[in-house]
């Protein structure tokens, strides 16, 4: 569940910053490039459930944010602005991969998990690789739109009305695709048997 | 009661966004029916194991090179700045009557009016530079003599009172001391000390060895220690080893088993 972070609330104090970026002050564009990164990059890493296509969508969020900043009117819809564009860039590289003929998932996947053998004991990390990737599997499966509902409430936090602004649909469909989502990931968890009691184990 | 809570309201509920009003209504709802209930249970069971999926700290984030390109004004600020320079040497130069010259290999700078005595640079010829020098010289010869008899006389009057001194307290003995007494007190002082310091040295070993022992004592505890701490860090090591192998082998496994499928669904 989504707890609020110092960057969170450094996010939500950056007018000033996003109004010299807008001047073309190239240190405040790179400061707001810091607050928003992380938080790009996971979006897409949970809908892609891959780091290089992560990374690649994070890239070009960013390329398209520098061109169109100075054409962002008002200052404060910067949040469900900068997600429209992240979710518009997702849909596309989504599109783009699906082309393409041949895919060998999971051979990009090294450099994070050699990052989160940081923070845990050997066998604690095997364990959470496996519950994680476990769960950004039962993330890949479910449909594209209700994917995107679930990662922008429950990692993002955002509110159902904020999604809706972001994807320019009603708030009740923005909750009936939650609804959905979660519905569909209760039957993927418990075809894989990932319960809650399996978890608690972990 | 015909209230229905519909899906959207349910999610709403699950997540809080609904007004007390609301949230009032499905709570009654949902006590009136159980099935109900058990969903919201199942989908809060699922946000619980959802949420195990953690942030991952991205790579170095881009940094986007914005510099704009020079205009033709930054282009020309370098230029302008040396300019600027130049103007300012020059009428600095003028409120302050600056001289600038180049006289016979040298740059002369000054202020105000040039000096009008010309300093005089023949040389002096060897013939009149020798007896100049030579008076110079005995001068100080003779300054430096008359210093040196001084300090000898001084020196010599010093000598002679203290060897004055010397012969007064020789020539008078110690009164009241035989020679015999004074011996007999030294072998006694000097026995007294000898003894003193065995004593001293046997304590002092005794308590070395002591120390020496409890130290040793110490450091063999902490040796033995050390090798079980060691020992354990190298299992832990061997331990890693082996679960990074294992996790190199399931993820090439896994990688294998992908490349096969694709290959196989390829050739179909």
């Amino acid at each position: 569940m989504y707890t609020e972070t110092l960057l969170d609330i450094a996010m939500r104090h950056s007018e000033a910053i996003i109004l010299k970026a807008q001047k073309g002050d190239s240190q405040a564009f790179n400061r707001l490039v810091a607050l928003w990164y992380k938080r790009i990059y996971n979006l897409a890493l949970k809908y892609f459930s891959g780091h290089d296509m992560a990374m690649e969508a994070a890239q070009r969020t960013f390329i398209a944010v520098h061109k169109s900043l100075p054409n962002l009117r008002n200052t404060e819809h910067f949040k469900s602005w900068i997600y429209r564009i992240a979710v518009n860039v997702c849909h596309e590289e989504e599109r783009k991969s699906k082309r393409q003929a041949i895919s060998i998932e999971g051979v990009g996947e090294k450099e994070t998990e050699t990052i989160q053998l940081a923070t845990y004991g050997p066998e604690e990390t095997m364990q959470h690789q496996e519950l994680s990737k476990l769960l950004l599997e039962a993330l890949k499966e479910i449909n594209e739109e209700q994917r995107m509902v679930v990662i922008m409430k429950e990692y993002e936090g955002m509110k159902f009305r904020e999604i809706a602004d972001v994807l320019d649909i009603s708030e009740n469909t923005v909750k009936s695709r939650m609804y959905y989502g979660l519905s569909a990931l209760r039957k993927i968890l418990q075809t894989r048997n990932i319960t809650k009691e399996v978890y608690y184990e972990l | 009661m015909n209230y229905k809570v519909d899906e959207s309201t349910l999610i709403a509920y699950l997540y809080g966004e609904l007004s007390a009003e609301e949230q009032a209504k499905v709570n009654q709802y949902l006590e009136e029916n159980p099935e109900a209930q058990a969903t919201l249970e199942e989908l809060g069971k699922v946000r619980t194991v959802m949420a195990k999926l953690e942030d991952e700290e991205p790579l170095a984030p881009i940094v986007m090179n914005m510099h704009p390109e020079p205009t033709i004004m930054r282009k020309l600020v370098p230029w302008l700045s040396a300019a600027a320079a130049v103007c300012l040497f020059v009428l600095v130069g003028y409120a302050t009557d600056l001289n600038l010259k180049y006289q016979q290999g040298q740059v002369i700078l000054g202020f105000g009016e040039p000096a009008t005595t010309e300093v005089e640079t023949s040389p002096l010829t060897q013939e009149q530079l020798v007896p100049l020098l030579e008076g110079i010289l005995g001068q100080q010869n003779a300054q430096y003599n008359a210093e040196l008899k001084n300090v000898q006389s001084a020196l010599e009057s010093q000598i002679a009172a203290n060897q004055q001194k010397i012969a007064q307290t020789t020539a008078k003995p110690a009164p009241g001391l035989d020679e015999g007494v004074l011996q007999a007190y030294l072998m006694r002082y000097q026995e007294e000390n000898v003894n003193q310091m065995a004593s001293l040295l046997e304590n002092s070993t005794e308590v070395q060895r002591e120390e020496l022992q409890i130290f040793l004592a110490e450091y063999h505890q902490f040796l033995e220690e050390r090798r079980l701490q060691d020992l354990q860090l190298i299992e832990a090591g061997f331990q890693a080893m082996q679960d990074n192998v294992n996790q190199q082998k399931s993820e090439t496994e896994e990688i294998l088993a992908n490349i096969i499928t694709s290959v196989n669904s390829t050739n179909y």
